[in-house]
C-alpha cells in the first residue's frame, strides 16, 4: 500500500498491484480504461467481471489475451445483468460468496438495450456490483447517439446535435426506483470520492450501481490529454453532480464545487457541442440551476 | 458433442483452441501507436531563481516535511551557512517569488529557515581536515567577510579575517538590533561557524589602506568586505554634536552605551531609519521619523514599517527639512513641505518649526575605507562592493569572492561553491502547474510578541515556531518543477505505463515510463501538479 500524496488531510490507500495490464486496446486517453483500472484496483482479485458488447469488450484484448486479471465473461449486449445474476447464483451453490460479480457495461447496454435485464436483477436485489461507464454514445460502434447522449451532442445519428427535447435519461432515478443496496455516481477525475463510492459498493450487499462517467476523446472530440480536465468541468459545471443514495432515501451530492462553472464553459471545452446554440446553453443551464441533483450529461 | 470435448480439454488443463484467454494484452506494443512521448524535465523553482544564494528550498523542504530535520540543515547550508540569522532578517525574496502566492498564500519559506538555523546552532558544521597551502585574508567579519571565509575554509584554504571591532558580525551586530536578531543567537550562530571552520578571528585590527600591500604579500590572496557602516550626513547640515549618524547611534545601542537626549528626529524612510527609530522607542525615548516621499516608497521592509506603526511610531511623509539651526540645548528644524522637481525632491512651501535634542540622519551609508583606489590588489565583497544591500546578497557575494580565490587557485573544479544553475531558462510559473488535486491550507505565520509589550524592551518581536509545528508548513510546498514521487502521474495513466521509482538516488530518474506501452495520450503531462511531465514528439 502505498500513502496517497493528493491532498494530505487524506489517507486513503491505494494498492500497488494491478489487475487491469498495459497493451489493451483503449484508444489514448481513454476514461474507460482508467476507471476499470482502479475499480478493479479496490475489488481486488476476487472478482468476476461480465461484460455486455461494448468498447470494453475490445479494449480487453483479442483471444488469447485478456487486460484483465480476474475472470472476464463476455456477453451479449443485451443481458449483461442477467448474465451477471447467472454467475452470482453459480457462486451462491458453491458457497462463494465472497466473490465479487462485477457488471461492466456501456451506456447503450445499460441505458438502452440492457434495461430490461438490469430492472430484473434489480427487483431481485440479486447481489453484484453493476457498473456503468457512460461515455455517451455506441463509441464502439461508431459514435451513435444513445438515451445517454446529452442533448445538444455531435454523433454520427445526430450530425446536427442531439435535439434538446429529448432529454438523458435519469438512471439514478430508475434504479433509485428498484430500492437498490447501494446507488451513486461518480469520476476518477475525483478519486476519493471515486475510491469512496466503489468502497461502499463493495462493503454493501444487494444490487449495486455506479454510474461512472468516462471521457472518450474520439467520440467527444478532445485532445486525448484533456480527458480528465473536460470530465472534471462536467462535474465542476453541475452537468454530472457526483451523488449518492442516502441513508434516507435520498439522492444527494457528496461534492459541491468551490467555484462552479458555467455549462458555456463545458461545452466550449469540446469539439461535439459546436452547434450548441446560445438558445440552448441557457436553456442548460436553466435545467442545472433548477434540479442541481439530476446528471444532465 | 464439441461441449464435451471442451469438458475434457479444460479437465487436463490445455486450453488450447479454446476460446478462453489465456495470456496478457501485455504482449501488444501499444507503444507503437503514440505520436508523443512523456519526458521529466525538472524545472527550476521561482525560490530558488530568486534568492541571491540560490538554495535548493524545495530540495531541503522535502526532508524537512519528511521529519529528517538534519539532513535538510545540510542542504540548507551548502549555500546558506547562516540560516539562524537570515531566517531572521531577510526580507524573504524566494518568498515574495513563491507560485503559492497565487493559490493561497506563500510558502513560509523564512520560518522554515529560521526553525531549521536554531536547530543547527548546536549542531557544527561538518569541518575541513584538509589543507591546499593556499592563504587568505579577508577585511571585515560582516556576512561578506565570514561567507567568503567559509567558503574558503571548506575547500582547504587558511583564513585569517580582520575584523577593527571588538566583535565579528560587520551590521548583524552593530546595525541591526536586538529585537530583530537577538544577540545570543547572532553570538552561537557565529561562534559555531568560527570554531567549525577553525577560521582564524583577528578582532580590534583595524587594515588601513597603507597596508593592503603589505597583506597581499603576507597571502596568496586578499579580500575586503568593509561593508557600509558610516551614515552620510546631508553635506548642508552643520557640522556638531547635536547631528549624528543613525548607524553610530545604533552602534552604541548595540554596545549598551547609555544614549543622552529625550526628543529624537530622524531623517530617512530605509531600514536604518525604521531600526533607529525602534530602538530609541525602547529607550523611552520620544521619536519621530520624516521622510521627504510617501510611506509607500519608503525603501523599509514592508513588515518593519508595519511593525513600527503597530508599535505607535510617528512617520511625517512628504517633508523636508529646509533648514537646521542650533540654539544651545535644542536644535530648531525648518520643516517644508516636499516638491517634486521631476526625480528630485526640493524644499516647497513652508511647514512649521519643531525642535528636538537630536537630529539623526538615515539617508544613506558610505564606506569607512578608501580601499576603493586599490582594488586591483583586492577582491571586493559585500555592500563595499555592490552597495548597501542586504545579508543574503552580501552572503552570496562572499561567497562569489571565494569562487573568483579558488579558481585562481586552480581548486574551484574540486570544490565548487555556486549553487547558480547554468541554464538560463525562466522558473516555472504558477500557470505551469496543476493544481486541481490541491487542497487550500492557511500559511504557518510567526506569532509575534503584542505591540504593547515590545516598547518595554529588545526581546525578540517575532516568536519561534519549533520544528514540529512547521511539519505542516513544509507539507505546503508545490515543490514546483520538481518530482516528489507523489504518484499523481501514476494514478492517472490510463496504460499502467508509469512507473515510480519512490527510492531513487540522484543519478536515477524517480519516474520510469514505459514507452513500450505508454499511448501518448498526455495525461500525465496535464496531471502533474509540478509541471515535470512534458511531451515531446515521438520521431
Ligand atoms: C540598520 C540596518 C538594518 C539592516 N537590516 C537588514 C535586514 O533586516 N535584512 C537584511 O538582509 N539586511 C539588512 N541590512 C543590510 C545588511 O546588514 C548589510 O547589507 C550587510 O550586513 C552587509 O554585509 P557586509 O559584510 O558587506 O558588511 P558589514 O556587515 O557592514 O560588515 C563589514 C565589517 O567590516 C569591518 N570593517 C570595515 N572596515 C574595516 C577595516 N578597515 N579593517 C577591519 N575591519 C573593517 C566592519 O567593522 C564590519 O564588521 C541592514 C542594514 C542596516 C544599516
Ligand atoms: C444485439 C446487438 N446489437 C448491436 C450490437 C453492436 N454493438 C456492439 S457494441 C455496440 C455499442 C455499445 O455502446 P455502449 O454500450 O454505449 O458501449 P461503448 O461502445 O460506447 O463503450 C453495439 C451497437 C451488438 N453487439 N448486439
Ligand atoms: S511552492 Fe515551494 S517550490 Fe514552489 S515557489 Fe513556493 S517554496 Fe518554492
Ligand atoms: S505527478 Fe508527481 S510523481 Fe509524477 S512526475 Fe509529477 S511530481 Fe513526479
Ligand atoms: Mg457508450
Amino acid at each position: 500500500m502505498t500513502k496517497n500524496h493528493f491532498t494530505n488531510d487524506t489517507n486513503w490507500q491505494i494498492t500497488n498491484a494491478e489487475f487491469m495490464e498495459s497493451g489493451h486496446m483503449a484508444c489514448p486517453g481513454c476514461g474507460a480504461s482508467l476507471s476499470m483500472r482502479h475499480v478493479l484496483k479496490v475489488l481486488g482479485p476476487e472478482t468476476i467481471v461480465v461484460m455486455p458488447a461494448c468498447c470494453w469488450a475490445i479494449i480487453a484484448g483479442g483471444q488469447p489475451t485478456t487486460a484483465l486479471a480476474t475472470p472476464l465473461l463476455h456477453t451479449p449486449f443485451a443481458v449483461a445483468a442477467a448474465a451477471a445474476s447467472g454467475v452470482r447464483q453459480a457462486l451462491t451453490a458453491q458457497k462463494k460468496e465472497n466473490i465479487q460479480v462485477l457488471a461492466w457495461a456501456g451506456d447503450g447496454g445499460t441505458f438502452d438495450i440492457g434495461l430490461q435485464g438490469i430492472s430484473g436483477a434489480a427487483e431481485r436485489h440479486e447481489d453484484m456490483i453493476y457498473i456503468c461507464y457512460d461515455n455517451e454514445a455506441y463509441m464502439n460502434t461508431g459514435i451513435q447517439q444513445s438515451s445517454a447522449t446529452p442533448h445538444g451532442a455531435w454523433t454520427t445519428t445526430t450530425p446536427g446535435g442531439k435535439d434538446f427535447k429529448y432529454a438523458k435519461k435519469d438512471i439514478l432515478a430508475i434504479i433509485k426506483a428498484h430500492d437498490p443496496g447501494y446507488l451513486a455516481s461518480a469520476t476518477i477525475a475525483y478519486p476519493e470520492d471515486f475510491y469512496a463510492k466503489i468502497e461502499k459498493a463493495k462493503a454493501a450487499r444487494g444490487f449495486r450501481f455506479i454510474h461512472l462517467l468516462a471521457a472518450c476523446p474520439s467520440g467527444w472530440k478532445i485532445d486525448s490529454q484533456n480527458s480528465l480536465e473536460v470530465t472534471r468541468l462536467a462535474v465542476e459545471s453541475g452537468v454530472f453532480p457526483l451523488l449518492e443514495l442516502n441513508d434516507s432515501g435520498n439522492i444527494e451530492k457528496t461534492y459541491e464545487p468551490e467555484n462552479p462553472i458555467s455549462v458555456k464553459d463545458y461545452l466550449a471545452a469540446q469539439g461535439r457541442f459546436r452547434k450548441v446554440s446560445e438558445k440552448e446553453t441557457e436553456l442548460w443551464q436553466s435545467e442545472i440551476d433548477r434540479n442541481s441533483s439530476r446528471n444532465t450529461s | 458433442m464439441n461441449n464435451l470435448k471442451y469438458i475434457s480439454a479444460i479437465r487436463n488443463g490445455d486450453f488450447t483452441g479454446l476460446p478462453i484467454a489465456g495470456s496478457s494484452t501485455a504482449v501488444n506494443m501499444t507503444g507503437n501507436w503514440k505520436f508523443f512521448r512523456p519526458l521529466l524535465k525538472p524545472k527550476k523553482a521561482p525560490c530558488f531563481e530568486a534568492c541571491p544564494l540560490h538554495i535548493g528550498i524545495s530540495d531541503y523542504i522535502k526532508e524537512f516535511a519528511a521529519g529528517n530535520h538534519l539532513a535538510a540543515l545540510e542542504i540548507l547550508r551548502l549555500s546558506n551557512p547562516m540560516p539562524a540569522i537570515t531566517g531572521r532578517v531577510c526580507p524573504n525574496f524566494c518568498q515574495s517569488a513563491c507560485n503559492r502566492t497565487d493559490f493561497d498564500e506563500a510558502l513560509q519559506i523564512g520560518n522554515l529557515e529560521r526553525a531549521l538555523g536554531d536547530f543547527g546552532l548546536d549542531h557544527p558544521h561538518p569541518g575541513n581536515d584538509k589543507d591546499e597551502n593556499k592563504t587568505a585574508a579577508i577585511i571585515g567579519s560582516g556576512p561578506a567577510g565570514l561567507a567568503a571565509a567559509i567558503f574558503l575554509t571548506r575547500a582547504g584554504v587558511k583564513v585569517t579575517i580582520f575584523e577593527q571591532n571588538t566583535a565579528p558580525g560587520g551590521l548583524l551586530r552593530y546595525g541591526i538590533p536586538a529585537y530583530r536578531l537577538p544577540r545570543p543567537i547572532l553570538d552561537q550562530e557565529i561562534d559555531n561557524i568560527i570554531e567549525s571552520y577553525k577560521i582564524e578571528l583577528k578582532c580590534n585590527h583595524r587594515i588601513e589602506s597603507a597596508q593592503l600591500k603589505k597583506l597581499t604579500a603576507e597571502y596568496d590572496v586578499l579580500i575586503a568586505a568593509p561593508g557600509l557602516s558610516r551614515s552620510s550626513i546631508p553635506a548642508q547640515w552643520p557640522d556638531i554634536p547635536k547631528i549624528k549618524g543613525a548607524l553610530d547611534l545604533l552602534a552604541a545601542i548595540s554596545r549598551n552605551e547609555t544614549i543622552p537626549g529625550q526628543n529624537f528626529v530622524i531623517i530617512g524612510g530605509g531600514n536604518a531609519a525604521l531600526d533607529t527609530a525602534r530602538s530609541l522607542k525602547r529607550l523611552g525615548k520620544t521619536v519621530k521619523i520624516i521622510y521627504r516621499r510617501t510611506r509607500a516608497e519608503m525603501p523599509a521592509y514592508p513588515d518593519e514599517i508595519m511593525e513600527a506603526l503597530e508599535e505607535g511610531l510617528q512617520i511625517q511623509e512628504e517633508v523636508v527639512v529646509a533648514k537646521v539651526a542650533g540654539t544651545g540645548d535644542a536644535l530648531n528644524l525648518d520643516l517644508h513641505h516636499s516638491r517634486k522637481d521631476g526625480k528630485q525632491i526640493t524644499a516647497g512651501d513652508f511647514l512649521e518649526t519643531i525642535t528636538c535634542d537630536f537630529l539623526i540622519a538615515a539617508t544613506g551609508q558610505e564606506s569607512g575605507t578608501d580601499f576603493k583606489d586599490y582594488s586591483p590588489e583586492l577582491l571586493p565583497a559585500g555592500d563595499f562592493a555592490h552597495g548597501a544591500a542586504s545579508v543574503a546578497e552580501a552572503l552570496a557575494s562572499g561567497r562569489k569572492a571565494a569562487e573568483s580565490a579558488l579558481e585562481k587557485f586552480g581548486l574551484l573544479a574540486d570544490y565548487p561553491v555556486s549553487n547558480q544553475t547554468t541554464e538560463e531558462s525562466a522558473p516555472i510559473t504558477c500557470t505551469q502547474l496543476h493544481l486541481n488535486y490541491y487542497v487550500k491550507k492557511p500559511a504557518g505565520k510567526t506569532p509575534q510578541l503584542e505591540a504593547a509589550a515590545r516598547n518595554k524592551n529588545f526581546s525578540e518581536v517575532n516568536l519561534s515556531l519549533t520544528l514540529d509545528q512547521l511539519a505542516d508548513e513544509a507539507e505546503r510546498c508545490f515543490h514546483c518543477g520538481s518530482c516528489t514521487t507523489c504518484g499523481i502521474c501514476w494514478f492517472f495513466c490510463p496504460d499502467v505505463a508509469i512507473a515510480i521509482n519512490h527510492d531513487s538516488h540522484e543519478a536515477e530518474s524517480p519516474i520510469l515510463f514505459d514507452y513500450d506501452h505508454c499511448k501518448g495520450c498526455g495525461q500525465c503531462a496535464e496531471v502533474c501538479p509540478r509541471g515535470v511531465i512534458e511531451m515531446e514528439e515521438d520521431l
